[in-house]
């Protein structure tokens, strides 16, 4: 399932012997283990995952989807490279051994905006017809088998392609449906964001349950009779069955063409799903609405200094907003990962990203006082936000009142938070004379004394090295440019 | 189940349970494509396969 990690691709050369770690999330297809090896990116096949890759690797729209940047770029590592690896348990006893490029920064579905859960589904639907047309088949369809370059997904889970058996239906479409198309219906019909149902349910949302949230007026909606209302009452009547139905299924004649005009109405159908909100509701979004031009114009100043005061890898921009300054940080660093609760915000950056073909920024949805945690069997199937990457600078632009003020975290918990992350930080205190400030206090008691410039700095002094500070629109706010001590 | 049909089965296809009410699904939901499929599997007992509780489709072989 999850496949690949974090950082650039070293290229060939040999396994190491040891030091190769497990990907936890990659346990549940026998057929396939994915481990990383001295910083690379190692995929163990079986017998039957060997089989599967090479006609994997003789067909033509595999090389085709890979030049297109749609399947992440995978070579079969040369026997006597295996054979250097032996002292490896984890590399004992696979079939053949592939290497993967590195993914910047893993992501889940239930940290992508709409668009982006719509872009990977379209993905899935794509490669699932190419496949078709060389009697190959993706044997799941999991959103956690596509990851990003920025704003463009691609597909990492090679060994999905298997040679179709005739007479087969296609396995993954009751996963295509609770993981990808009933998310998206949620948000396009319901208005419902998806994302806490994926992130409280592993395997997505059963067709019994999504059943439950739609109206009368729902079924007459593009694709709820049949995907939702009918799977459902079907589940229901042949959960017990003692029936061979794909015996049966075979004998009746079903054939591979059933799943091409499936795969062709479910993308129709998926181009047609639109999250109205979002192409209606833009307005007042601009974050600065209490500073003027020219202080907008030194913050901007501010942060590009800050970004390109050393060399960085990965910029995590906390409450990225509109993604202004996650743009200013990828102008000199190759990956930066732009997060926000806001999902409108954060689909309007993504559609941005994707029309221009940004490959740099990543944006993610989610609460940032109730981030990613550890999920899945064992707390390590997915990984909380750290584990999948050590950013080396963070920026928290206009976010502190919100944490503090709006989510009743302490200010020296939040500081101390930065500082469990071992990065620089860029940090903005907005003081309670702040028009944003009066708002976040409007309805509630100020009891938050420690909400306190001199405060912050001692916080900030106590992990970090405050490099730079500067008063921005006459005092209301201060920018903090901090080194982690 | 003749032998080929065990060995097809063995294919590298499912660790996921691909549900068996999805399975027939994908007989509607290819629309016309799959109405004659559709028909050779429900054969008599079409008028049952989507009722609540019923035993009814799990009887009977050959239609």
């Amino acid at each position: 399932m999850i496949e690949d990690g974090t950082g650039p691709a070293p290229a060939g050369g040999t396994l190491e012997p040891s030091g190769g770690s497990l990907e936890r999330g990659s346990f549940r297809d026998r057929d396939s283990r994915v481990f990383y090896s001295g910083g690379r990116v190692l995929r163990g096949l079986s017998e039957a995952g060997r089989e599967a890759w090479e006609t994997l690797e003789a067909t033509s729209f595999f090389s085709r989807m890979i030049s297109a940047g749609k399947i992440v770029s995978s070579d079969r590592l040369q026997p006597e490279a295996v054979h250097e690896g032996e002292g490896d348990p984890e590399l004992a006893g696979w079939s053949a051994f592939l290497e993967h490029a590195r993914i910047p920064f893993v992501s889940y579905p239930y940290e992508w905006p709409f668009g982006m859960l719509r872009d990977a589904a379209l993905l899935e639907l794509e490669l699932m017809s190419a496949a078709l047309a060389e009697d190959m088949v993706l044997k799941d369809a999991t959103p956690y088998n596509v990851q990003w370059f920025g704003a463009r997904p691609t597909f990492i889970d090679i060994p999905s392609f298997v040679p179709l058996p005739p007479g087969e239906p296609w396995a993954g479409y009751r996963q295509f449906c609770e993981l990808f198309l009933y998310p998206l219906m949620l948000q396009a019909y319901k208005g419902v964001p998806y994302h806490a149902w994926l992130r409280g349910s592993i395997d997505g949302i059963p067709p019994d349950h999504c059943l439950g949230m739609m109206s009368l007026r729902d079924l007459f909606r593009p694709g709820v009779m049949v995907h939702v209302k009918l799977q459902a009452m079907l589940q229901g009547s042949f959960s017990s069955t003692k029936r061979d139905v794909r015996g049966d299924l075979r004998k009746a004649g079903f054939q591979k063409e059933l799943i091409v005009a499936n795969v062709r109405k479910l993308t129709k159908l998926v181009k047609r799903l639109r999250w109205k909100q979002a192409q209606s509701e833009w307005s007042d979004y601009a974050e600065n609405t209490s500073y003027d031009d020219a202080e907008h114009r030194q913050k901007v100043d501010f942060v590009r200094g800050a970004v390109t005061d050393r060399a960085r890898q990965l910029v995590w921009d906390f409450g990225c907003n509109t993604g202004e300054y996650s743009r200013i940080a990828a102008e000199t660093t190759p990956h930066v990962v732009a997060i926000d609760g806001d999902h409108l915000a954060v689909e309007r950056l993504y559609q941005g990203l994707a029309a221009e073909g940004n490959e740099r920024i990543l944006p993610l949805v989610m609460p940032l006082n109730d981030a990613s945690p550890n999920l899945g069997w064992r707390g390590t199937e997915r990984g909380d936000l750290r584990q999948r990457g050590a950013p080396d600078l963070v920026l928290c632009l206009a976010l502190i009142h919100h944490m503090v003020i709006g989510a009743n975290i302490p200010l020296a918990e939040f500081v101390d938070h930065l500082g469990d992350l071992g990065a620089d930080v860029v940090v903005e205190f907005v003081s309670k004379a702040d028009p944003m400030v009066e708002t976040l206090l409007r309805n509630k008691e100020d009891k938050y004394d420690d909400y306190d410039q001199e405060h912050l700095e001692r916080c900030l002094a106590r992990l970090f090295e405050v490099v730079r500070s500067e008063a921005v629109g006459g005092g209301r706010r201060t920018l903090y440019y901090a080194r982690r001590r | 189940m003749s032998s080929l049909a065990n060995e097809l089965l063995t294919l590298p296809l499912a660790y996921l349970d691909p549900g068996t009410g999805a399975m027939i699904l994908q007989l509607i939901a290819a629309g016309i494509a799959g109405v004659v499929v559709f028909f050779k599997f429900t054969g008599r007992r079409f008028m049952s396969l989507f009722r609540f509780g019923s035993k009814s489709e799990d009887e009977g072989g050959e239609e």
